[in-house]
């Protein structure tokens, strides 16, 4: 007998969702991370040309006791940003899409495997894999889909049903930004207690960061500095904030009404950070991060998109037309 | 416009992965900060983290090792009201990320005069001539510099020094 919270939960994760709106997080994350990969290509790059010595590989290149030969580096930089580009599209994503998401990972941890681990693209990473993990991931909004419908019909437009196979990556998205936010803030009072709320700790970080950015004379911030010097107090609600919006991260798991005023408060959150810190979360502030919570498929390119392939797959036909949705892990 | 007629529904093959999938992802991005419940010091990691940043208070005294560029030919030791010229982060550590660059230059200075020193060089070799390059430790109250960016160091400590070559 399966308990009845395991069926609930178990109902709530294929809740039905719409094929467009797992599409659109897949060209949304794609594109996110061939912009991200072709903007960071020179740090890639010099990856190459790094002091072997200073190697401290982690998680998925830990097994490397020896950093990347150059050829190799200068193939996942390059070749990053093109897989990409097939998984945005849904090109072959059977093959495609996990291919970006090996590359991905293999270069953002690239990124940390030199004596200091980043986290600004950790929620990047999460999402990529999630939706090359769902094989209806390239069911609508893709060349896959336009291959098949074409091939497999007489053209006439095709509409998918909303179905728990696009339901359940969307579900598993969103509960992935739960958990980051929260572990965020639980490390915060595990490290330092409730006190962290009091702000003078977020205070000393701000003023520490700013000053380490200009003692290795890196841009930082002047607000930060203000806010320090001359208004400390403030310090106080924005660390009661930052734990708010951390900690209450679960409030992703209520509703549409939930989801629309976190989000929105955790993007106000990040430009406080990269105002008062020079610090950029660019997957946060973009928005990209926070997609899965909203109805994207509804965003007036992502109707365009649709609308253009289907308008292309359109001809004139009476007959009635399945298209085969059967199961494999590759989609 | 024709629909489609999805008879199979969701096998139990395609809901069985999608579970594996799931407890997976779960598992994996929650079991690091479930383990700095039990362990302080967690390792950390990526993209499964334990989410360390901002946590630790740093106090207002902060200690920075950087590097820093004088006048040619210096060899007296810098006094923490000398003037001095900050190097950006690609020049110091071949990084255009300021944390790693701080971690790496952090990292030489704890391994001992030679490792300073082959950091300088290091160094030397991405900063223009002519210019003394000093590898140092400077000690801050960081309330202070927030309220004036002028204020000089409390201290400045010398670790190595070169002459640049770039």
């Amino acid at each position: 007998m399966i308990p009845s919270k395991a069926l609930k939960l178990e109902r709530w994760l294929f809740t039905p969702a719409p094929a467009e709106r797992l599409a659109a997080l897949r060209i949304l994350f794609g594109l996110y991370g061939v912009i991200w990969s072709v903007a960071r290509l020179p740090a890639h790059l010099g990856h190459a040309d790094q002091v072997a010595t200073r190697w401290e590989p982690i998680g998925f290149l830990a097994p490397f006791g020896d950093p990347l030969p150059s050829p190799v580096v200068v193939a996942l930089a390059i070749g990053t940003p093109l897989l990409g580009l097939a998984y945005a599209a849904g090109w072959r994503f059977w093959a495609s899409g996990p291919a970006f998401a090996v590359a991905l990972l293999a270069l953002t941890t690239l990124d940390s495997s030199w004596g200091m681990i980043f986290h600004t693209e950790n929620l990047m990473v999460l999402h990529v894999v999630i939706v090359a993990l769902a094989p209806g991931a390239a069911h609508s909004l893709s060349i896959d889909w336009r291959r098949r419908t074409r091939s497999q019909t007489t053209g006439a437009v095709i509409s998918i049903p909303a179905h728990g196979r696009y339901g359940w990556p969307i579900r598993l998205a969103t509960v992935v930004i739960v958990l980051a936010y929260m572990l965020a803030g639980i490390a915060k009072l595990r490290g330092a207690g409730v006190g962290w709320g009091s702000g003078e700790i977020l205070r000393n970080l701000v003023a520490h960061d700013n000053l380490r950015k200009a003692l290795l004379g890196d841009t930082y911030s002047p607000v930060g500095n203000l806010l320090v010097a001359h208004t400390p107090w403030v310090f106080t609600p924005l660390a009661v904030a930052t734990l708010a919006v951390e900690l209450g991260a679960g409030v992703l798991l209520l509703g549409q009404r939930w989801r629309t005023a976190w989000a929105a408060t955790a993007w106000l959150f990040h430009l406080g950070v990269v105002a008062s810190m020079a610090i950029l979360f660019p997957y946060q502030l973009s928005g990209v991060a926070f997609a899965p919570l909203f109805r994207v498929e509804r965003l007036k390119p992502m109707r365009w998109l649709a609308m253009r392939l289907a308008g292309s797959t359109q001809r004139p036909s009476t007959a009635a037309a399945r298209v085969d949705l059967r199961f494999s892990p590759s989609g | 416009m024709v629909r489609t007629e999805d008879d199979v529904g969701m096998g139990r093959r395609e809901r069985v992965w999608a579970m594996v999938v799931v407890v997976v992802m779960v598992l994996a991005v929650a079991l690091p900060g479930v383990r700095t419940l039990l362990e302080h010091d967690a390792a950390d990691g990526f993209p499964l983290s334990t989410y360390p940043m901002f946590v630790s208070d740093r106090g207002r005294v902060v200690q920075q090792a950087t590097v820093v560029a004088v006048g040619p030919d210096v060899t007296e030791p810098l006094a923490p009201d000398d003037p001095v010229e900050r190097l950006s982060p690609t020049q110091i550590a071949n990084t255009d990320q300021v944390v790693r660059a701080a971690t790496t230059v952090r990292a030489m200075v704890r391994a001992g005069s030679a490792s300073a020193r082959e950091l300088c060089e290091e160094v030397a070799e991405r900063v223009p001539a002519p210019a003394t390059l000093v590898v140092v430790t400077e000690k801050f109250d960081s309330i202070s510099w927030a309220a004036d960016n002028s204020v000089d160091p409390l201290e400045r400590t010398e670790h190595a020094h070169c002459e640049a070559t770039g």
